[in-house]
């Protein structure tokens, strides 16, 4: 691995943000479903639903 | 406890500019936007006047039903590939859109991504300045100010008053332009709002929802999918406004539905005024809009509110562009932030000058070409980040940039990345000519932009799983024995 050195405070929050204690909370299951229906399902019903009219 | 540290050795604010403004990770409790204030600047930048231009363009195809739907759909699928590209990985760390993508393009080859931002944001501001130079010249014409022959030069005029009345706001800095953002929503909504109560009370619904397209291919099927690629592909231009703003957001629960509902959906609702004006007054021009429905009065009001707006959007724009620039090494020592406002404005201002006419008229090859390349950035950004690299970047290779760096891959250029671009600009031109807009028998089922996004994300991953995984190039050995996270247990415990 590089032994390149970057600027101090840059080394300080690259070590922040490895730290899982600070990430937000990620997206679970129920996120991906719902970003799922409501970007793709519901666009091809809405589609669908155009070309009927 | 670093962070409270600093506040207390007093160089806190000049450290958190430098995150802020710049492309150092951005720390949770340095992120003070929750889901409201996100869903509000998303709002705020999710509504913008361009939005007029792409439902006008979209009613050469469409009627309003048809095109209310093809529009709606269209910028939510385009925004739910822009949120699954950029939302988890820039939120996890702190970072932008541009550093997010070196772990696919490589240390050099991220400047690929800058010259998107800074060619798609050039491309936009060109629209809405143009814009606001035509509606200048057209009211001046109608009020008789001016002659017929004086139109073209006037235009060129507001166009250029306007580039630079934005350089000279670029100016005064970040704080003033987030502030700026909500007032161009107020601005543009209000129009908007103005522009439909003319329309429905000089046109009446039942008018618009009877209005044939302008230009109709006479293929029905054909028409309804390129009303639909239009609003996907210009969603997918916002893939390079996203990690700037959705890093000021804790955790990615909080951010995704702000961008979804907030940043993809506005532009496809707004883009409906356009269409219904287009559709009622048989011309896909804003600017003869303006004087149609408010006559020279309401005109010169609305032109006001106009030029706010764009040039509010415009400076948003150029500042993002900037921002970019200053990640290439020429850019960061020895030229100052004017100089760099500045180049990110003079291309407006060339084609404002020089080719305003061609490049107003051109505005659907501009579409397509946002499509032909985000579509494919996109699609090997989820793949690299979900299936290959399983959630987890080396943070300190999205910094380091010589030879022995986690994302240096050859020369500092992943070419495996640049193949899938290749394989997703072939898919899509094969499907849709950005320039002509003559297509193959498929496009009409299938799109353009969607299968070029899939046809990268394809060959990015097979590409990568035989020949990059089990190498010590990429840093993908580091996701498959989980030696990223394995250092971040040790450092906590």
């Amino acid at each position: 691995m590089a032994k390149e050195t970057l600027d101090p405070e840059l080394e300080r929050r690259i070590g922040l943000v490895e730290d899982p204690a600070y990430e937000g909370e990620p997206l679970n299951s129920k996120d991906y479903i719902g970003l799922i229906v409501v970007g793709i399902i519901i666009p091809f019903v809405l589609m669908l639903w155009g070309w009927l009219l | 406890m670093g962070v409270v540290a600093m506040k207390n050795n007093g160089i806190e604010g000049r450290v958190i500019r430098e995150a802020i403004q710049g492309i150092w990770p951005v720390l949770p409790d340095e992120r003070n936007w929750g889901t409201l204030g996100l869903t509000a600047v998303a709002i705020s930048a999710g509504v913008a006047a361009w939005s007029y231009i792409i439902g006008g363009f979209v009613a050469y195809y469409l009627g309003a039903k048809m095109g209310t739907m093809a529009m709606i759909a269209g910028s939510l699928v385009a925004m739910f590939f822009v949120v699954m590209a950029t939302i988890p990985s820039s939120v996890r760390y702190g970072i932008d859109t541009i550093t997010a993508s070196k772990p696919q393009f490589g240390t050099r080859g991220s400047y690929f991504s800058i010259f998107l931002q800074y060619a798609s944001i050039i491309g936009w501001n060109c629209l809405l300045l143009i814009l606001l130079g035509r509606a200048t010249g057209g009211i001046a014409l109608e009020a008789g100010w001016i002659g017929e022959s004086s139109v073209g030069f006037v235009s060129v005029l507001g166009s250029l008053t306007a580039i630079t009345l934005s350089w000279l706001l670029l100016r005064r800095g970040a704080e003033s332009i987030r502030n700026y953002s909500y007032f161009i929503a107020i601005i543009v909504t209000a129009l908007g709002l103005w522009i439909l109560y003319k329309l429905v009370v000089g046109v009446g619904l039942t008018a618009i929802f009877q209005a044939k397209p302008l230009a109709s291919s006479g293929d029905r099927l054909w028409d309804y999918t390129a009303g639909f690629e239009v609003l996907v592909a210009t969603v997918l231009s916002w893939w390079p406004y996203m990690g700037g703003i959705v890093r000021m957001v804790p955790s990615s629960r909080q951010a995704i539905w702000p961008a979804m509902l907030c940043m993809g959906l506005p532009t496809g609702v707004i883009s409906l005024i356009g269409l219904f004006s287009a559709l009622a007054t048989g011309n896909a021009d804003p600017t003869a809009w303006l004087i149609k429905f408010g006559g020279i009065k309401f005109g010169i009001v609305a032109l006001i509110f106009l030029a706010m707006a764009n040039i509010g959007t415009a400076v948003v724009g150029a500042y993002v562009a900037s921002i970019g620039l200053k990640q290439i090494p020429v850019f960061q020592k020895g030229i100052t932030w004017n100089w760099i406002t500045f180049i990110a404005l003079v291309p407006v201002a060339l084609i404002a000058a020089i080719v305003p006419s061609f490049f107003f008229d051109n505005t659907g090859t501009f579409f397509a070409f946002l499509g032909v390349f985000f579509a494919p950035v996109c699609g090997i950004q989820i793949v690299d980040y979900f299936f290959l690299r399983k959630q987890r970047l080396n943070s300190r290779g999205l910094y380091e940039t010589d030879s022995g760096s986690a994302y240096y891959f050859l020369g500092g250029i992943n070419p495996v990345a640049f193949l899938a671009v290749i394989a997703g600009f072939f898919c899509y031109t094969s499907l849709l000519n950005p320039v002509s807009y003559e297509s193959s028998g498929l496009f009409k089922y299938i799109s353009a932009s969607v299968p070029a996004l899939v046809a990268s994300s394809v060959v990015y991953y097979v590409i990568t799983k035989l020949f990059l995984v089990n190498s010590k190039i990429g840093d993908y050995t580091a996701n498959s024995v989980g030696a990223a996270s394995g250092s971040v247990e040790e450092e906590v415990a």
